[in-house]
């Protein structure tokens, strides 16, 4: 016996090292070109089933309270991902406090809504559910009512080990809001290579973006989505709006309570920015070009000419993508 | 195999698998994998760091890798605090609290990339306009008859915050803020250039010497050797707690080897043994059936020798009347029997070495066995004036053989009659022993020597004492009782001393006096057919 073991344990003890499987840190990817502006990855690789799951329950009204809205009630996956209104119409026709933003392309911003509140797709996720002005519902409650609709029942075990629970209803939504990427945007393409991909108004747009130093917040992936500043560098927005400052118009000082972060918001994506007026956080920006006027004058304490601005909407139109494959 | 042995390799292999599982090598691929981590979080510390100042010096211009390092660092932190299983309680305790620690520098640093990214940006816009709007409004005024002395204020003003925005010389923004007031006093401005187109050079000036601290400190705390070194603290730290418990396992074989080494040593050590005295006990057996045959033949030999000489006697004298022939065929009539018991006697031995006789053990009375025995032998004990006494007990219920308990007592009074001097009383005890009944037989013989009292029991056992009265004795008496007492459970003993008599006694297992008279109705005979007499 114990010779045996003299022999067998070098094995034995080999097969006790079995071990775990390490998980590794996602990758970084660089792009070193001097461009401040990246073209868009391919959506990341995700479970069909789960993303099909999650743009089913994206337009399910069961997800509020009253039943009376459905997360496309305000992004519309037809129109840039968000709605035409300044504010929208949340749970029971409660007026939200800030212009709806889009879902496309959220996989590549490092911050969640207009106030960065959220460093992940899915901590928002589990805020949204309970937010009075959103559902004003409960994931669980959701979870138990879904539950009852054996279609959902049977979609959900299919996709998911667990079944249908409050925590893979949300990571169905998630994988779904991961999934609205806009590729080939013309100015994706002119970057590529693709030099004719972007007309000559456009082109002298990204001039001018670039040097008069929109590209200094709005760049990366995203033209946007991974940085804060403050609204109104070189003026005071607030004061000069016309309307009175709300809760709202505090902006990061809601999250952080720090009066540098008063008027901070997170600098939102200029992707298929020219679907999705209007603009700002307060939607006071009817159109695009009178956008480029507020940024230019506030950040940047500049004046454009029409002429310019012209161009800066060429530039900013070029960067509208397809629409996500499901999304119309 | 004793149970000492099977629980000594039991515990020999309890310990054998306690080592081999604290010899366990240690998870390669955990180990890799914190390594990797670990490597991947200096990697990365360093690449954040870089990138920061690439950013700051405009060589590149997208956030986006910042936001991808400090992701990456937060998720591998996340996994290392969890350090691996093969780590010591102490060590994982340590390497816990080194990450813990390593996460807030990380929290601390990702805030400061907020800022930098925020400040930078500013301060960058403000710094390209400045560039590309200063020159134009000085160019303006100093093409302007009375605008020289401005353009210089304002030309030196904007070389001071260049010079200001790329280095560290702090002493410059007071000298540039009072510049800004002076020039927002001057009024209209010459040449036909716009009041508002300076405010809005100073404003950028001002935002500049706003910006530029903010931005400084954010990239001083980011730049911080502590946030490189935190981390390759926490390598170092993990790399000794690694060594320290590759060490723990390295003892650990060591020990496992040795253990086994020790165990076959000892293991080979039995067998050894074993072995040696298997050998010698077969080669006792083999002296004893050597002597045994020798013994058998030289018995079988007398009687055979005096059958022969009077059966050629018989032949040869033919003088012989018929009364001397009668005597003479008596003697070898005597002679010939004398052979039969002896080998009656060795069957015997042999079919209970054998495991050939089946004992039937029932509940008895040892008492009423002893007494028929004692009455059996009065005769022969008076013949040599021997007291032959039966003392104790009058009712011992014992499990035996009937047959083979009278042929155990008889042997033994037998023996006490033959081997006692004449006159000499001999007492037939009964009693409780130890198992349950005990007789013994009490002679005041010759006495046994120790060596004798050793032999006794064996086969063919010749002793110095003698029988008395030229009775015959086989030698396989004793031996046979022996195997037929401890065939019941009982034991046979013998307590003796040279000249000073012998007792010897049997033991045997108490009965259920109850279950005794269910059994056993006292009307068997007392002798038995199934065993050869200890009588010649």
């Amino acid at each position: 016996v114990v010779a045996t073991g003299i022999v067998l344990s070098p094995l034995v003890l080999d097969s006790l090292a079995a071990g775990t499987p390490a998980v590794d840190p996602p990758a970084v990817e660089r792009r070193d070109d001097g461009e401040p502006i990246q073209p868009l990855p391919p959506a990341p690789a995700l479970d069909a089933r789960q993303v099909a799951l999650g743009r089913r329950l994206f337009g399910d009204k069961r997800l509020s309270a009253d039943r009376s809205v459905a997360c496309t009630s305000c992004h519309d996956l037809s129109a840039g991902g968000a709605d035409t209104l300044r504010t929208s119409k949340g749970v029971g026709g409660v007026q939200t406090l800030v212009n709806t933003p889009t879902i496309f392309n959220l996989a590549f911003n490092s911050r969640v809504n207009w106030s960065g509140t959220y460093a992940t797709l899915d901590a928002h996720m589990a805020d949204l559910s309970a937010n009075p002005i959103v559902m004003k519902a409960s994931w669980e409650g959701v979870a138990k009512e879904l539950r009852d609709d054996p279609a959902y029942a049977a979609a959900f075990r299919e996709a998911f080990p667990e079944g249908l629970t409050p925590a893979s209803l949300r990571a169905a939504l998630v994988a779904f809001e991961r999934s609205m990427v806009t590729p080939n945007a013309p100015f994706d393409r002119y970057l590529a290579g693709q030099k004719d991909a972007l007309p000559e108004e456009a082109q002298e747009g990204y001039r001018l973006f670039k040097a008069y130093g929109c590209s200094s917040c709005h760049q990366g992936v995203n033209v946007g989505g991974n940085m804060f500043q403050t609204f109104g560098v070189m003026g005071s927005f607030f004061e000069e709006r016309g309307t009175p400052e709300t809760d709202a118009d505090q902006g990061r000082f809601n999250v952080t309570k720090k009066e540098s972060d008063r008027h901070v918001f997170r600098v939102p994506s200029l992707r298929n920015v020219a679907r999705t007026a209007p603009y700002f956080h307060d939607g006071s920006a009817p159109t695009l070009g009178s956008a480029i006027a507020v940024m230019a004058r506030y950040q940047l304490g500049r004046s454009l000419t029409s002429r310019e601005i012209a161009s800066l909407v060429a530039f900013l139109t070029s960067l509208n993508g397809e629409t996500p494959k499901g999304g119309a | 195999v004793t149970p000492r042995a099977l629980g000594g390799a039991a515990a020999g292999l309890a310990l054998l698998a306690f080592l081999a599982y604290q010899g366990r090598p240690l998870d390669v691929k955990e180990h890799e994998a914190t390594t990797r981590r670990l490597r991947q979080a200096s990697t990365l510390s360093e690449a954040l760091q870089k990138d920061v100042l690439r950013l700051r010096q405009g060589e590149i211009a997208s956030y986006d890798p910042l936001d991808s390092e400090i992701a990456a660092l937060r998720e591998i932190h996340r996994a290392l605090s969890s350090p691996p299983r093969f780590l010591g309680p102490d060590a994982k305790a340590d390497l816990a609290a080194r990450v813990a620690d390593s996460a807030a520098l990380l929290q601390s640093t990702s805030e400061a990339v907020e800022t930098f990214k925020s400040k930078n940006a500013v301060l960058r816009n403000s710094l390209a306009y400045l560039a590309a709007m200063g020159p134009e409004t000085t160019g303006a005024l100093a093409g302007s008859a009375d605008g020289q002395r401005l353009a210089e204020e304002l030309n030196r003003l904007l070389r001071d915050v260049l010079s200001y925005s790329l280095t560290s010389r702090e002493a410059l923004a007071p000298a540039c803020q009072s510049r800004v007031d002076a020039l927002r006093g001057e009024g209209q401005m010459p040449g036909g250039v716009s009041r508002r187109d300076v405010d809005l050079l100073l404003d950028h000036v001002v935002k500049t010497l706003q910006t530029k601290p903010p931005l400084d400190a954010a990239v001083e705390r980011i730049l911080s050797p502590a946030a490189t070194s935190k981390v390759e603290g926490l390598h170092r730290s993990y790399e000794a707690a690694h060594d320290t418990a590759q060490r723990r396992v390295q003892r650990y074989r060591a020990a496992l080897f040795g253990a086994a080494l020790l165990g076959v040593s000892l293991g080979g050590l039995l067998v050894i043994r074993r072995l040696s005295r298997d050998a010698a006990a077969l080669r006792r057996l083999n002296d004893e059936k050597n002597e045994f045959l020798g013994i058998a033949a030289h018995d079988l030999k007398n009687p055979l020798s005096t059958i022969s000489g009077y059966t050629s006697l018989l032949l040869e004298d033919e003088e012989m009347d018929a009364a001397e022939r009668r005597e003479v065929h008596k003697k070898v009539l005597l002679a010939s029997q004398r052979m039969i018991l002896l080998i009656k006697n060795l069957l015997d031995v042999n079919a209970i070495e054998q495991g050939e006789v089946k004992l039937h053990v029932i509940a008895l009375d040892l008492a009423a066995l002893a007494r028929d025995v004692h009455e059996s032998f009065r005769e022969k004990a008076a013949k040599k004036s021997q007291p032959l006494r039966l003392e104790g007990d009058r009712f011992l219920p014992v499990r035996a053989d009937r047959d083979a308990l009278i042929h155990v007592l008889d042997n033994l009074v037998s023996n006490a009659v033959k081997y006692s001097p004449s006159g000499k009383p001999i007492v037939v005890t009964l009693s409780q022993g130890p198992l349950g009944g005990r007789c013994a037989v009490k002679d005041e013989g010759p006495g046994l020597s120790a060596e004798d009292q050793r032999k006794l029991f064996g086969k063919f056992a010749r002793l110095s004492a003698r029988p008395t009265g030229g009775e015959h004795s086989t030698g396989l008496g004793l031996s046979i009782v022996k195997r037929m007492v401890e065939a019941m459970g009982g034991k046979v003993w013998c307590e003796s001393a040279l000249g000073a008599g012998s007792t010897f006694g049997v033991d045997l297992p108490e009965a259920n006096p109850a279950e005794l008279a269910a059994t056993s109705p006292e009307d068997a005979p007392a002798r038995s057919s199934r065993w050869a007499s200890v009588e010649e």
